[in-house]
Formats: structure tokens, C-alpha cells, sequence
């Protein structure tokens, strides 16, 4: 009889026991596995983000080359012509990493020399135009009549080479 | 007790009922239609297998079936290794696969340990006086009537213990007998009855047995016996020692569903317990595996917090390089298709519609002088031949302004993307002497379009 009770509490505590611990390692085994695909994904993330990292580098300027004068030679632009302006303060990401300046080029200018100057920056690291005005301001007195004020507006990317590594 | 229901429950409910009614007789209606061509096939069967589970039913205990004249479901021989019969002054011994009994004085000398777990042990305890069974043990240990045996000898431990006395009525018109020992024990309807008797002269005591029943009465006869002394008629059918049926009424010692499957329920809760620990190990391992994957996918994640401010930063500077390109394309179209339009141009305007966000579309604008173009017949034509001129501008409108004549344009992005990116190996990759530009600066016109 003790066989009979010790058997049948064995059987009960097995079943009990093992269905509970079945359905929580169910559980756990849907949980990791969610987990470990998600994990993948950001890992792929991580990996795809160095080697993005390493394509932006070569689309962003080095954040020292960010000045003034500096663009202005790249650009072949500068005064009494076209001037580079920088628009406030550059928009800091990513540590200190990445860095977006807001730019202003104005001047009095034909729309050929313009239009040479966006495929200029179309073409060199870290320039993004996203405004371009023909004539949108008063000329100033005594300017070749054959000119127009020219404003270019956008962005310059830079990155810190000693963050951004 | 009536059930006292809400009265307007009740009058919903009666309300209802009609309806109701209508609802299961379609219903019933359409079963019919369904189950009737099925019952009139298979009907039959049914009924007859219904008859066959009732009968089955009805009937008693598949134990000591056999004595009734049905199915003879358990045996002493299917039951017993080996069978005992403790007669008046003899005992009989039956060992298994034996056709040949042994006989004793002493049933215990006939006993030894190892068959006690497989020995059926018959014996005939007689009745008190008050007609009632009497305990079996001090019986079979040859005490003195009245005498408490209060725990089971160790002799007897382990054997069934089988009092034929207290054997069921037998089947009407049957009476069944077992010869063996040196007594003709018989039951039939009515009661059980112990003889003496021996070998050589058992068959004349079970004629004299018979004579006291009628002629249409059968016998069954249950010995090891040479029945070929017995009378040749039909009445009496011989049957081995082994096929004596087994009643439970008649076994005394008869052991509980727990005692009988004891061993079975401990080995079948070991088995089971050892499948699931296996199970949950198997099951276990995999979890273990998934966690330390898990681990070591997450140390090669890269940590820190700017992590997603930075792909945020990457991506947003990805999508502008890969439109740039798209803006000098549009100032130019822009250019020509004023130029071809031959329109009178004051201001010329291209922009995102939203710096903060990566363009999805441009917006140009043209501002005619304000007495150049006057009314819808003037300005009509130039916004369809500047529209008919430029490549890349989608629509055009003219939107609601008191000075000049303005011209709105929209260029969505997204078509002229693929294009772009269509053309883009083909177009030179040094467009632009860079030279002068800081060594880590390089051109980037084969890269911009890898958005």
C-alpha cells in the first residue's frame, strides 16, 4: 500500500511539477528567443552603424576644417562676392562626434555662378543645401546690374575625428 | 421548492418560449433531414451494439463468471500458479504447469517460501452455529473454536486464502464440484456442501450427489482426478483444478486495488518521473543554450548611451547626402525651364518645405514682376509652358497673393530617387578638383546615393 501511495504521490508531484516547469521553460524558451532576436538585430545595428560610421566619415568635413575661410576657399567663394556665414551654434550629436552647422551663403552673384557653386557643394564632403534664392534681397547701391543677390541656405556635417573613430 | 423568477423575467421568458419553440422544432426539422437517410443505414448496428453494452453491463463480476454458465473471465488457474486444496485430514497440492497433484497429512509441509506469493489455498471452513462463516484462521491453524488469531501466521503470509464455504449461489439447475484432497466439496444453488471422499470411490459419491438433484440438473466437476471413472452422461462436464472459478466473495485475503497495483503504480512514477526530469532536462538545455547566446550576443552589442542618438545622427545625415544631388538638379531644371518658358522672372525660390526634417519633397517658388503677367488669360499659359518645360516639378498652382503674380511649384523626391540612383554610376565621380580640401575630406559622389 505504501508502494501504491508513494507511487501515485510520485506520479501526481512528477505531473504537477513537470507540466508547471514544461510551461514555464515554454515560456522562458519564447522569451529568450524574442529577447535573442532582438539582441541580434541590435547587434546587426551596432555592426551596420561602424561600418555606416566609416561612410559618413568620408560624407562629413573634419570638424577643424569647419571654419569660415577654410570654406570659403574649398567653395571657392568670398568677399565681395559670395560670403560664407555660419547661422548660430552647430547642433552637437553622438558624444561630441557628429556636428551639424547652419549655413548661410549670400551675395551678389549671377545664376550660373550659382548654380556652379551648388553643384560645388553637391559634390564636396559635408554640404547639404536646402535653400536657394535667387534675387530674394535688395541688391546694394553701386552693384554690377548684371548680378543678383544669391542666398544659399543649408547644412554643413562635420565629425570629430579623435570621437568618431 | 419553486423557483421564484422575477416577474418580468418570467413574462420575457414566457414571451420567448414560442418563439423558441419554433427555433429548435426547425432545427429538430433540419437534423432529420440530416440524420435520417444515416440512421435508416446504420441503425441497426447501433441498436444492436446498445443491446450488446447493456447486456454486458448487466451482467455480474467477470470474477467467478464462469460457475454462472457465461464467460469464464478469471480462474483459479489464471489467477494461481500453483493451488492448495486443504481437505478434511489431506491436502492436495497443484503445482503449475503439473497435471499431477501431490498429496500431505500437513498442508504446511506442502508449502514452501517461494510459492506462497503464487498459491491459491482452498479450504472448506465449516459454519458456527448460528450459520455464519467462522474465522478462517484459527480454522486453518488448528486452534480451538473461539480461539483470536489475531495476526496473520507467517506461514500464511502472502497466500490467498480461498474459503469455498463462502462461495455465491450457483447457476439454477447447475451444481458444481470440486473433488480434490479426500473430499468432494459441491455448491449449487441453494448452499455449499463438504463430503468425505477418496480417489477410488469419488465417483460413486458424486452419482449419490446427483440422485439428490433433478435429471435436468448439470454438473461441473472440477478435479485432477482420473474422470474416467465417472458415469459417461451428459449431465456431468469435468473440468480441470485450474479452471475452478475464482469468486471474491470466496477470497478472504483478496488484495485492495492498492496493494495488487502497488509495485505498478511505484514503477510507473518512477518511469514518469524520470521521463520528465529527462524531459525538463532536454527542455532545460535548450534554455540554457538560448541564455548564455543571449549573453554573448548582448556583450557584443555596443554599449553607451549616445548609441542611438548617434544612429539617428548617421541616418539623418545618410538621407540628406542621398538627396543633395536632387536640389542642384532642381535649380538648374528650375533655370532652363524658365529660360525655355521665356517668362519675365523677379525672384526664384527653392527650398525644403521643413529644415528639421530630412525632404521628402521641394517647393519652388517663382515670383513674376507685378504688372508683367495680369489676369488668368496672361498668367494661365506661363504656369502650363513652365510646367510643360521643367523635368522635375510635379504640379505647379499659384497661390493666393496680393503682389505680382506668383507660381508654386512641387518636386516630390521619391521618384526622381530611383532614377538617380539608377543614372548615378554613370555619372564621373570627380566632378570637382579637390584638392585643396583636407585629406580625410574625399569626394563623395559614388557614395551619396547609399541610402
Amino acid at each position: 500500500m505504501i508502494r501504491f501511495t508513494i507511487g501515485a504521490a510520485l506520479l501526481i508531484f512528477a505531473l504537477l511539477y513537470g507540466g508547471y516547469q514544461f510551461t514555464s521553460n515554454r515560456t522562458a524558451v519564447a522569451d529568450l528567443d524574442m529577447a535573442l532576436l532582438e539582441s541580434l538585430d541590435k547587434r546587426d545595428q551596432g555592426k551596420d552603424l561602424q561600418q555606416r560610421i566609416r561612410a559618413i566619415r568620408r560624407l562629413s568635413v573634419i570638424n577643424e576644417d569647419a571654419q569660415k575661410f577654410n570654406l570659403e576657399r574649398i567653395l571657392e567663394i568670398g568677399a565681395p562676392r559670395l560670403e560664407w556665414r555660419f547661422q548660430g551654434q552647430p547642433l552637437v550629436r553622438g558624444n561630441r562626434a557628429l556636428f551639424r552647422y547652419s549655413f548661410r551663403v549670400t551675395g551678389p552673384s549671377t545664376a550660373a555662378e550659382a548654380t556652379t557653386l551648388l553643384e560645388r557643394m553637391s559634390t564636396l564632403p559635408g554640404f547639404v543645401p536646402t535653400r536657394y534664392c535667387l534675387n530674394c534681397s535688395q541688391a546694394p547701391k553701386g552693384m554690377d546690374p548684371s548680378l543678383r543677390m544669391v542666398l544659399i541656405e543649408g547644412y554643413l556635417y562635420a565629425y570629430d575625428p579623435g570621437t568618431l573613430l | 421548492m419553486p423557483l421564484d423568477l422575477p416577474p418580468q423575467f418570467k413574462q420575457h421568458i414566457e414571451e420567448r418560449i414560442p418563439q423558441l419553440r419554433g427555433q429548435l422544432r426547425a432545427h429538430v426539422e433540419k437534423v432529420q433531414v440530416f440524420l435520417g437517410p444515416l440512421w435508416a443505414e446504420f441503425g441497426p448496428q447501433i441498436q444492436g451494439l446498445w443491446a450488446t453494452f447493456k447486456k454486458a453491463l448487466a451482467k455480474p463480476s467477470t470474477v467467478g463468471a464462469g460457475a454462472l454458465g457465461g464467460v469464464v473471465a478469471q480462474t483459479m488457474g489464471g489467477q494461481f500458479r500453483h493451488i492448495l486444496v486443504v481437505g478434511l485430514n489431506k491436502a492436495e497440492l497443484l503445482v503449475q504447469h503439473e497435471a499431477q497433484p501431490v498429496w500431505n497429512d500437513s498442508w504446511q509441509e506442502l508449502m514452501d517460501d517461494t510459492m506462497k506469493r503464487h498459491l491459491g489455498l482452498v479450504f472448506f471452513a465449516p459454519r458456527g452455529l448460528d450459520g455464519r462463516p467462522v474465522d478462517a484462521l484459527p480454522f486453518l491453524m488448528g486452534e480451538e473454536e473461539g480461539a483470536i488469531v489475531s495476526q496473520t501466521p507467517t506461514i500464511l503470509q502472502n497466500v490467498a486464502l480461498l474459503d469455498f464455504c463462502r462461495l455465491p449461489a450457483a447457476a439454477p439447475n447447475t451444481v458444481n464440484m470440486l473433488a480434490a484432497a479426500d473430499c468432494l466439496f459441491h455448491w449449487d444453488v441453494k448452499d455449499t456442501y463438504v463430503l468425505p471422499t477418496n480417489q477410488t470411490g469419488w465417483a460413486r459419491d458424486v452419482e449419490q450427489v446427483l440422485r439428490g438433484y433433478p435429471r435436468t440438473t448439470r454438473a461441473n466437476i472440477y478435479t485432477q482426478w482420473d474422470t474416467a471413472l465417472l458415469p459417461q452422461t451428459e449431465r456431468i462436464t469435468s473440468h480441470s483444478l485450474r479452471a475452478l472459478p475464482l469468486h471474491s466473495e470466496a477470497w478472504l485475503n483478496e488484495p485492495t486495488m492498492q496493494e495488487k497495483y502497488g509495485n505498478h503504480m511505484l514503477a510507473l512514477g518512477l518511469l514518469v518521473t524520470g521521463v520528465i526530469w529527462a524531459g525538463l532536462w532536454w527542455q532545460g538545455r535548450g534554455v540554457t543554450e538560448l541564455t548564455s547566446q543571449l549573453d554573448m550576443v548582448q556583450q557584443q552589442i555596443p554599449r553607451g548611451g549616445q548609441f542611438s542618438d548617434l544612429e539617428r545622427a548617421v541616418t539623418e545625415q545618410e538621407k540628406q547626402f542621398a538627396r543633395r544631388p536632387l536640389f542642384t538638379l532642381a535649380v538648374k531644371d528650375a533655370h532652363r525651364a524658365v529660360q525655355q518658358t521665356e517668362m519675365q522672372l523677379e525672384q526664384l525660390e527653392l527650398k525644403v518645405p521643413d529644415v528639421n526634417q530630412v525632404p521628402e519633397s521641394y517647393v519652388l517658388t517663382l515670383t513674376m514682376p507685378g504688372d508683367a503677367y495680369s489676369g488668368w488669360l496672361q498668367q494661365e499659359p506661363v504656369a502650363r509652358a513652365f510646367l510643360l518645360n521643367t523635368a522635375l516639378v510635379h504640379a505647379v498652382r499659384k497661390p493666393p497673393s496680393t503682389a505680382g503674380f506668383k507660381l508654386e511649384g512641387l518636386i516630390m523626391l521619391a521618384p526622381w530617387l530611383r532614377e538617380y540612383k539608377r543614372l548615378l554610376p554613370q555619372l564621373p565621380s570627380n566632378m570637382v578638383n579637390t584638392a585643396s580640401i583636407s585629406a580625410t575630406s574625399q569626394p563623395v559622389a559614388d557614395e551619396e546615393g547609399a541610402e
